[in-house]
């Protein structure tokens, strides 16, 4: 066959692979939705590389324009590389049928490579990029700078794509290498603060450096070139065990079960959820957004140094409770497959809930840890999360799983999080406000009577109340629970 | 073992079930026998409390199902994929049910041995998780986490579905031993009439929702029920 009518044909396969999936076969409603959002976003997109200029100026009025870009676009590398880990597919043209035709490999290792270059993460930075290429750069700047200074971030958004491809692929083999995924990110971040920004002032001059003598752009396409060339040589090594990728591997399994054991059944429940959630597509999807949330602190925490402690209240209750507010919702929705068992097995629904109530302080302790290292910025983040966290473990973990009991509607947990609204109501974005909302009125008391310290004491002490009380509320929970239970039951046997 | 009074299930208009009254005595091997939609399931659901009794109420060992749960620690029970916690591998899967019982690592290697062959061994070594299963074994799965914790009552709904032939004899050699070893209540719904009644004592025939028929089985209970079948 000659080699444009076979890439034809693949190509072909790959359409009818993507329009004969379940999830393309959606009603013509959801299709001009999601066609709108996309024109939304693109225009959005659009606009933004147009005021880029100006939004930088106005933040660095001391550096030159291109380069305060340029600095923002380390992080935007980092920030991508991590997204891209997570959320980008895999192109999976699955080679396995092809391999025993008469077709050279390196023919569809590159047409997998080529396809994962397709991505709409390496074309929604040019909806940004282009514009402020030609409104902030282009004027102003001699010969092919502007021009030169495009290519090179383009050139290293692709060797972007193609490294996070690698990483996912060694993933799928070695899954500890998350942690390395993450740690790098957060260490390369950590280690450019501390240095005063060496790092990323460093990123910005090397490529208005490059960008200003059009022979140096040798430099980021030796790059792509190397990095394009590893992965097809890593594709070309791992041929064989594509087909292994696809048996399902068992994350976390084995005997280290057994060392939860010694907490009874609270314990092993706990252990439950945790596979849950990292042997499921949703919930992981949840765990991970969760987690980049706390990154959101540095969003809040330096513009409102100066203005006071409500927003740290704000901020201090959302970070340290995000996980349980987003994933504990659907709290008995996740096991919504098979709440029979649950019902049915020698589980005490008593025990049942102390698991989950374990289950959610566990997460909160975690959440908190996290936080602790904004207290760089203020101290009194330290103390402020701890009563936030001591009230979200006390009070809001109840309030949820309170809640939680008017969700029935069964959730698949194979899907993944992204436009996901599965199992999702209403009631899912109301929620927020009461659980943050009401700790927070209490500290405005407080305020208006002059003392905000004593606001978050008696936050904090509210949230220890409940702790101290947590057998009585599990109880009062129980009950609950057992008014709803054939309604929910049903929820999740039928919808 | 379980007594059931006037219970009654209505979904909208039409009634799913309704027994005015019956017991099902200890060590008993109790069949259930009905076409689609006759109200085997919803029998069993209520007796499990997965659904609202409209009317009436069950007890097992005289403990009402919908006021206590004690009744959960001498019951097994499979009724189909809803009791399966699918992303563990069967392994996992039966040491959580088993920690429910308290099990120990004796408990399960004498448990496995009392299978007699119907768990390959390969199912318990693997690292599969249950969803990837077929059918056939999901189904096992089912009955063996049933059996886990040695229930005085044990409720299988149409345990032979899906099942490869030697696995259905192995079964029915299995049930027949526990309930003749350790008097455990059974109470079984099946379509393979000659599955029911060579393993059960009693049979129930259920027609929309009502008890056509309470047999003990004999010699001519399998053309009875063959000749209500085939009417």
């Amino acid at each position: 066959m000659p080699y444009p009518t076979f890439v034809s044909s693949l190509i072909s396969h790959q359409w009818k692979q993507t329009t004969r999936s379940a999830y393309f076969e959606k009603g013509i409603l959801i299709r001009i939705f999601i066609g709108l959002m996309l024109t939304y976003l693109v225009i959005n997109f659009v606009v933004i590389g147009l005021f880029m200029g100006k939004i930088i100026s106005g933040a660095f009025p001391d550096d030159d324009v291109t380069w305060a870009f340029s600095r923002i676009l380390f992080y935007y590398f980092i920030a991508d590389f991590v997204l891209r880990f997570f959320v980008q597919p895999l192109p999976v043209l699955t080679i396995m049928p092809y391999l025993h035709l008469p077709v050279k490999r390196t023919k569809l290792f590159n047409f997998l490579l080529a396809k994962s270059a397709l991505s709409l993460f390496n074309f929604i930075p040019l909806l940004i990029l282009l514009p402020f290429m030609l409104k902030s750069v282009l004027p102003g700047s001699e010969g092919g700078f502007a021009l030169s200074w495009l290519l090179t971030v383009i050139l290293l958004v692709f060797a972007n794509n193609f490294l996070a491809f690698i990483v996912k692929k060694v993933y799928l083999l070695k899954p500890l290498i998350l942690f390395a995924v993450l740690a790098a990110a957060a260490l390369l971040i950590l280690a450019d603060v501390k240095t005063s920004y060496l790092i990323s002032r460093g990123f910005a001059s090397a490529i208005t450096g490059i960008a200003q003598h059009v022979y140096l752009l040798l430099i980021p396409l030796t790059l792509l070139v190397v990095i394009y060339l590893a992965s097809w040589f890593f594709l070309y090594k791992n041929r064989y065990i594509e087909q292994g990728m696809k048996k399902e591997k068992l994350l976390f399994s084995g005997n280290e079960s057994r060392s939860f054991d010694s907490f009874g059944i609270p314990g092993r429940l706990v252990m439950m959820e945790i596979k849950l959630i990292l042997r499921n597509k949703r919930p992981r999807s949840f765990l991970i957004l969760s987690a980049m949330f706390m990154f959101y602190g540095f969003m809040i925490y330096p513009p409102h140094r100066q203005a006071g402690t409500g927003m740290y209240l704000f901020a201090g209750l959302l970070l340290t409770g995000i996980f349980i507010m987003q994933y504990g919702q659907l709290i008995m929705s996740w096991e919504s497959r098979s709440f029979d068992q649950i019902c049915t097995s020698g589980l005490r629904m008593h025990d049942y809930f102390r698991g989950k109530f374990w289950f959610f302080i566990a997460t909160n302790i975690i959440s908190f840890l996290l936080t602790l290292p904004y207290a760089f910025y203020d101290s009194r983040i330290a103390l402020v999360n701890l009563a936030a966290f001591l009230y979200n473990s006390g009070i809001n973990i109840f309030i949820i799983l309170f809640l939680g009991t008017y969700n029935t509607r069964r959730i698949d947990l194979g899907k993944g999080a992204m436009f996901n609204y599965e199992g999702t109501s209403f009631l899912h974005f109301v929620l927020i406000i009461p659980l943050i909302g009401l700790p927070y009125l209490i500290w405005m008391l407080f305020l208006v009577l002059g003392h905000p310290d004593m606001g978050f004491a008696a936050i904090g002490l509210a949230g220890a109340a409940g702790l101290l009380f947590s057998e009585v509320l599990i109880r009062s929970t129980v009950k609950q629970f057992n008014s709803r239970k054939y309604k929910i039951l049903n929820g999740f046997r039928t919808t | 073992m379980i007594s059931i009074r006037d219970l009654k299930k209505v979904y909208g208009r039409t009634q799913a079930l309704s027994i005015a009254q019956l017991e099902i005595g200890n060590g008993e091997m109790f069949g259930l026998v009905g076409n689609n939609g006759a109200g085997k399931t919803t029998m069993f659901r209520l007796i499990l409390d997965l659904i609202e009794a409209t009317e009436g109420e069950v007890l097992i060992r005289s403990m009402p199902v919908q006021r206590q749960e004690d009744w959960k620690m001498i019951t097994g029970s499979y009724l189909d994929e809803g009791f399966l916690i699918d992303y563990l591998s069967p392994s996992e899967y039966f040491s959580f049910v088993g920690g429910l019982h308290s099990w120990t690592a004796d408990d399960y290697s004498r448990f496995y041995l009392s299978l007699e062959g119907f768990c390959p061994d390969d199912m318990l070594q693997g690292k599969k998780p249950i969803r990837s299963l077929s059918q056939g074994n999901k189904n096992k799965i089912g009955i063996i986490a049933a059996l886990i914790g040695d229930p005085q009552l044990l409720v299988l709904d149409e345990p032979f579905a899906h099942l490869d032939p030697s696995s259905q004899i192995i079964l029915k050699r299995l049930l027949k031993k526990i309930n003749a070893d350790r008097g455990t209540t059974m109470l079984i719904s099946s379509h393979d009439l000659t599955h029911v009644t060579e393993i059960c004592n009693r049979i129930v025939l259920l027609e929309e929702g009502l008890i056509l028929k309470d047999l003990h089985t004999a010699g001519g209970t399998l053309g009875e029920l063959e000749a209500y079948f085939s009417r």
